[in-house]
């Protein structure tokens, strides 16, 4: 019966075509959509740990009670017998420190004195050390666009669109005026050793500078305070329960004393990234979900299109004596062969074109002028072991519940009439 | 009967104590009553602003982490030009800040700059204390951009004050509305609070001690309070206020920052 059947899906293109386009056309959009989201979402939690949260964050008890108030404010002292106790306690994760600040940076004339003045938003990592990632992580080395990157204490990178926008030059001297950990205003006066750019619309639109954190916290009279500290798992990946085990432990042995003392947090507990992992992790449920719901719609309707146009072939079947139940069985038979074949089709299309997706990217840049979370400009595809089967299997099955809703006709056809049907 | 029995002695005079404390109350108050609001406002911006001022302060702040003490010297020249330097503590010695009508600088020895403080910098905070960049340089006569009305009489501390109510005659004022108890015996703003236009309370200072400087009286011991911060206000301190004596007018210029 098989080779009955696949000799009638493959001469019969009428009987065929239709349906297999249809299967391979939602697996291919399906596989598509799914690479599509997982690019999209592991790239957004992958530039916010590196960027903003880490996979664990600690920051000051007062920090975390009062997230609008003054990061610098709220800084924990301190924090040098900290981070060795971290690296002692915790040696499987990368502990760095990380402050971000807001301030002005006011460009001298040649008398030294004030010639024009920008705001700037800053961040700042470890970029001296031998031993350090930072560069890498925050993607600062492969950003470079002129210049290099800060070798010597006192060197910061600009964001290119600000050294352009004001004609700011390699090796130009500015002053940051910002805050102090006691809020006092503070002056720091720094080299201009490169310009960069993220990728990143919301650090590359503004004023962005990069400095080193020692710098800036020297500046900042945080010699032995930080805002944050970042733990990265050495393995590269983030895991749910191994975070959540590691911030009991933290959280149990530093039990608030004092408003400055250390709390740990999630990566999943800031910018929203709990929901983004929790949509990664649902997003093959709602792609198969939409997938099937219209896919069955379709072929279910094209089934009944297929019933009327072989009216006259199942009347003929059932008239020289094969049974409802095998005419039905047969279609069932002949859907699942066509959703495999679709399937294949459709899975390969899409993988073709997510591979595209994931090495060429979609430039975003334009809708995300006025973002104010860390996204890249462009955004990839992610092929997954998942993208393989994720079409594929709702493909083999949508044909099917079609078929299974359609075919039901067939055991309402009435024998006694079938020849008097066939005469006509 | 003993007639220096305390109570029976109190129960005699109660009624007199208290004809007396009323006449006191009156003829204070009608003593305020001679004055228009204008002419109570008017007097406290001459006390306020000498025609030359240098003082040594000392600023003792009260931060949420910590308190600070800052010493400085001010040289100031009317309402239009004021020099401070900081004497200590060692990380803040040599900063100087210059005020010339509106326009603020300061240089930093760290840096050995001169830079302009201007916009929204003018509203940090100084040295990390509870007064900004612009309650420290403003010398505008507060009759020059505020309508003012009496709104009340009070003793406080002791003083018999008038409560003043100044509402901004511009836009973009620090603080659109000011409340301010007038000591009128001294002519000193005893107390005061400061609103933003939407009616928050901004700040609130007080002057807990006065002293008399040459004829005339002048605060000794100021507070301040800025009620978004966290801290518990910031002490000012006069220490040495000499007025109306000579200052140097190179003193008011930027190369006097750098020397």
């Amino acid at each position: 019966m098989i080779k009955f059947i696949l000799n009638g899906i493959l001469r019969d293109r009428s009987r065929s075509l239709f349906p297999m386009i249809t299967v391979a056309m939602g697996s291919a959009l399906t596989v598509l959509l799914y690479s599509y989201m997982m690019g999209a979402l592991n790239d957004m939690v992958f530039v916010n740990a590196n960027l903003s949260t880490g996979h664990v964050k600690i920051k000051s008890h007062y920090s975390l009670e009062n997230t609008a108030s003054s990061p610098i404010g709220t800084a924990m002292t301190n924090t040098n017998a900290l981070m060795n106790q971290l690296n002692a306690t915790y040696p499987q994760l990368e502990w760095v420190q990380r402050l971000s600040f807001g301030g002005i940076l006011d460009f001298p004339d040649d008398n030294g004195e004030t010639k024009f003045q920008v705001l700037v938003a800053g961040i700042s990592g470890d970029f001296l050390s031998d031993d350090s990632k930072e560069l890498e992580r925050m993607k600062i080395r492969d950003g470079i666009k002129t210049g290099d990157i800060p070798k010597n204490n006192g060197e910061i990178l600009i964001s290119d669109q600000l050294a352009q926008n004001n004609g700011i030059k390699v090796g130009d001297k500015a002053t940051l005026i910002s805050s102090s950990i006691d809020g006092a205003m503070v002056f720091q006066t720094m080299t201009i050793a490169g310009t960069v750019e993220f990728g990143i619309a919301l650090l590359d639109k503004g004023g962005a500078i990069v400095a080193d954190v020692n710098d800036i916290k020297h500046a900042f009279w945080m010699d032995d305070a930080d805002v944050e500290i970042l733990g990265f798992f050495k393995e590269g990946h983030y895991g749910h329960e191994k975070a959540t085990a590691l911030k009991k432990d933290f959280n149990d042995n530093n039990p608030k004393i004092d408003d400055y003392g250390p709390g740990m947090i999630l990566l999943e507990d800031q910018n929203d990234l709990g929901q983004m992992l929790q949509m990664m992790s649902s997003a093959s449920y709602l792609v198969v979900t939409i997938f099937l719901a219209t896919m069955f719609t379709v072929l279910w309707n094209a089934g009944l299109m297929n019933g009327l146009r072989r009216y006259g072939e199942m009347g003929l079947r059932l008239a020289i004596g094969e049974t409802s139940g095998h005419v039905y069985v047969s279609m069932v038979v002949e859907a699942l062969g066509i959703g495999f074949m679709g399937s294949i089709v459709g899975t390969i299309i899409g993988l073709f074109f997510s591979y595209i997706l994931q090495e060429i990217g979609l430039d975003i840049s334009n809708s995300l002028q006025n973002s104010t979370v860390f996204m890249n400009n462009i955004i990839r595809a992610s092929i997954t072991p998942t993208s393989f089967y994720i079409g594929f299997f709702p493909g083999l099955l949508a044909p099917v519940i079609g078929a299974l809703l359609s075919g039901r006709a067939i055991y309402k056809r009435e024998t006694a009439t079938l020849f008097k049907e066939l005469e006509n | 009967m003993n007639l220096f029995n305390r109570r029976y002695f109190l129960n005699l005079w109660k009624p007199s104590i208290i004809i007396l404390m009323s006449i006191f109350g009156f003829l204070t108050f009608s003593q305020g009553a001679e004055y228009t609001a204008g002419e109570i406002l008017e007097r406290l911006d001459n006390t306020m602003t000498a025609e030359t001022l240098t003082a040594e302060y000392r600023m003792i702040i009260h931060g949420k982490r910590n308190t600070r003490t800052l010493v400085s010297m001010v040289y100031q020249a009317g309402s239009d030009s004021s020099y401070v330097e900081y004497t200590s503590p060692p990380r803040e010695k040599g900063t100087k800040m210059l005020k010339v009508g509106d326009k603020l600088w300061i240089y930093s020895p760290l840096t050995d700059r001169v830079l302009q403080i201007a916009g929204h910098l003018m509203r940090q905070s100084v040295m990390g204390s509870d007064y900004s960049y612009e309650d420290m340089t403003e010398q505008t006569k507060l009759t020059d951009i505020y309508a003012v009305e009496i709104i009340g009489h009070e003793i406080l501390n002791g003083s018999s004050c008038v409560i003043l109510e100044l509402n901004g005659k511009e836009p973009g004022l620090a603080y659109a509305k000011r409340k301010i108890w007038v000591d009128i015996d001294h002519w000193l703003a005893i107390k005061e609070e400061r609103f933003a236009k939407s009616n928050k309370l901004l700040k609130i200072s007080e002057i807990l001690e006065i002293q008399q400087v040459g004829r005339q009286w002048y605060p000794k011991h100021i507070t301040l309070k800025d009620a978004n911060m966290a801290g518990e206000g910031t002490e000012i301190w006069l220490d040495k206020v000499v007025l109306n004596a000579p200052i140097p007018r190179h003193l008011f210029t930027k190369a006097a920052l750098r020397r």
